[in-house]
């Protein structure tokens, strides 16, 4: 983990609606926080929990899903598939110790470019709150 | 008890109703009681039922079995097997539920009624083809299920990490809670996937935790509460308090008591248009 205290955060953005939103956000220049990486997913029902594991495990601070808000998913019902998992994969990881604050779940359509902008920056604050407490699923094993 | 088990099975097997039988018999030389197939009337007689019968043999029951299989089932048997005819391991034809009046069976360990009968509400099996014993007799839970994971309720997260960190900690990543566990019934674990490989095979505090938060969530509305993965842990980790605290949040959520009903789904494998986005956290957005 960088000195800087400055979070790391990943973002798993559908390509449909979010994605597309995060791309409007950045054509028409709005602020975006620099720390964090988009991965782009087929849909908000492609989430594996071990995405989420795995992003907290190799050292992410904060962890955010979004996808098309429902009834507007590109597949119908993917993101009312992920909104069950999401559910009991927050519950979980606030049961391990993970503060609620490491995680956002939202829906964002391919036209909500000022509201992806504000959302993340408000997202990247709320991280940085956090982000100097250890976290439980953080490597800190030195790796050979 | 013993006796009504032995002549119900001996009339299976006469009338053709199973091919084989799974139970529990006394072993004759170590004394020690074991699961067995009898295949047979006449081998009837070695059955037994009592509180030392900790085994859940729906987790023996293979697909390729030479059927019907006869299962002899506690409470807590009889919901894992249930769950696993609604995800088609194997057809409901495909066994014949030996329901028993069960009082609770004894932690291996300490000879005590063990934890999971002190807060098991449903003590007979859903699959009762046959019943033995006497369904009124079978007592009630002296505890809840939340009276369990209130401990870890009452903690901040920083105590919670420590907790779970100390209780992995001796974990060395054998997977025997796994092979022991009904439920566990991937073709292929994610745990012995390399390509890539989401959970390390060498034990370390980050791949601990991930083995066993990946484990509690594939866990998560399915576990029945038998208990089978602690009794198999040969490092006598608690594990399984952590799909406990899971459990509580899905029964809470989702209203689905796992196993109880028949054909009742897996609740990932569907969904509500009303759930509400208050699960994620944060307003109603719509
Ligand atoms: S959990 Fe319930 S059904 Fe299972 S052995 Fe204990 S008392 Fe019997
Ligand atoms: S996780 Fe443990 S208690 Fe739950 S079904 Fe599997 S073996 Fe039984
Ligand atoms: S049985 Fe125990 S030691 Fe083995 S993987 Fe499970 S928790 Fe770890």
């Amino acid at each position: 983990m960088s000195d800087t205290k400055e979070p790391r955060i990943v973002g798993f953005l559908c390509t449909w609606c979010s994605y597309t939103g995060a791309d409007l956000a950045g054509t028409s220049r709005m602020p975006v926080p620099s720390n964090l990486r988009i991965i782009r997913v087929p849909c908000s029902g492609r989430i594996d929990p071990l995405f989420i594991f795995k992003a907290f495990q190799e050292g992410a601070d904060g962890v955010m899903v979004s996808g098309c808000h429902p009834g507007d998913c590109h597949y119908i019902s993917g993101n009312l598939f992920a909104k069950r998992k999401l559910a009991v994969i927050k519950r979980l990881l606030e049961w391990v110790g993970i503060e609620p604050e490491r995680l956002h779940f939202t829906w964002i359509s391919a036209s909500e470019g000022a509201q992806y902008s504000e959302e993340t920056s408000k997202f990247a604050d709320q991280v940085r709150s956090v982000a100097d407490l250890p976290n439980p699923l953080a490597r800190t094993e030195v790796m050979s | 008890m013993n006796q009504a088990l032995r002549d119900e099975v001996r009339k299976l097997f006469e009338t053709e109703k199973v091919k084989s039988v799974l139970g529990y018999r006394q072993h004759p030389l170590t004394g020690e009681v074991t699961p067995v197939i009898i295949k047979s009337a006449d081998e009837a007689d070695q059955l037994i039922f009592d509180k030392r019968c900790v085994y859940n043999l729906s987790r023996a029951v293979l697909a390729d079995m030479d059927g019907p299989v006869g299962v002899v089932l506690k409470g807590c048997d009889g919901r894992a097997l249930n769950m696993r005819i609604t995800e088609n391991d194997f057809p409901r034809e495909h066994v014949v539920g030996i329901a028993v009046a069960c009082q609770g069976v004894v932690d291996t360990a300490t000879d005590d009624l063990s934890e999971r009968c002190q807060r098991c509400h449903m003590r007979m099996s859903p699959i009762a083809d046959v019943t033995i014993g006497d369904e009124s007799a079978v007592g009630k839970p002296t505890k809840t299920r939340a009276e369990f994971v209130d401990e870890i309720r009452a903690m901040n997260p920083k105590q919670r990490a420590t907790f779970w960190k100390d209780t992995f900690a001796p974990c060395t990543h054998c997977y025997a809670c796994r092979q022991a566990c009904p439920l566990c019934n991937c073709k292929v674990c994610i745990t012995d996937k390399n390509n890539p490989q989401w959970i390390e095979t060498s034990p370390k505090p980050s791949s601990n935790m991930m083995w066993h938060l990946i484990r509690a969530f594939h866990h998560a509305g399915r576990c029945v509460d038998c208990g089978e993965c602690e009794r198999a842990c040969p490092e006598g980790i608690k594990m399984h308090l952590l799909d406990l605290c899971i459990a509580e949040d899905v029964e809470e959520m989702f209203g689905f008591v796992t196993g109880v009903e028949d054909g009742a789904q897996w609740q990932f494998l569907l969904y509500d248009p009303n759930d509400p986005d208050s699960w994620l956290g944060g307003p109603e957005r719509g």
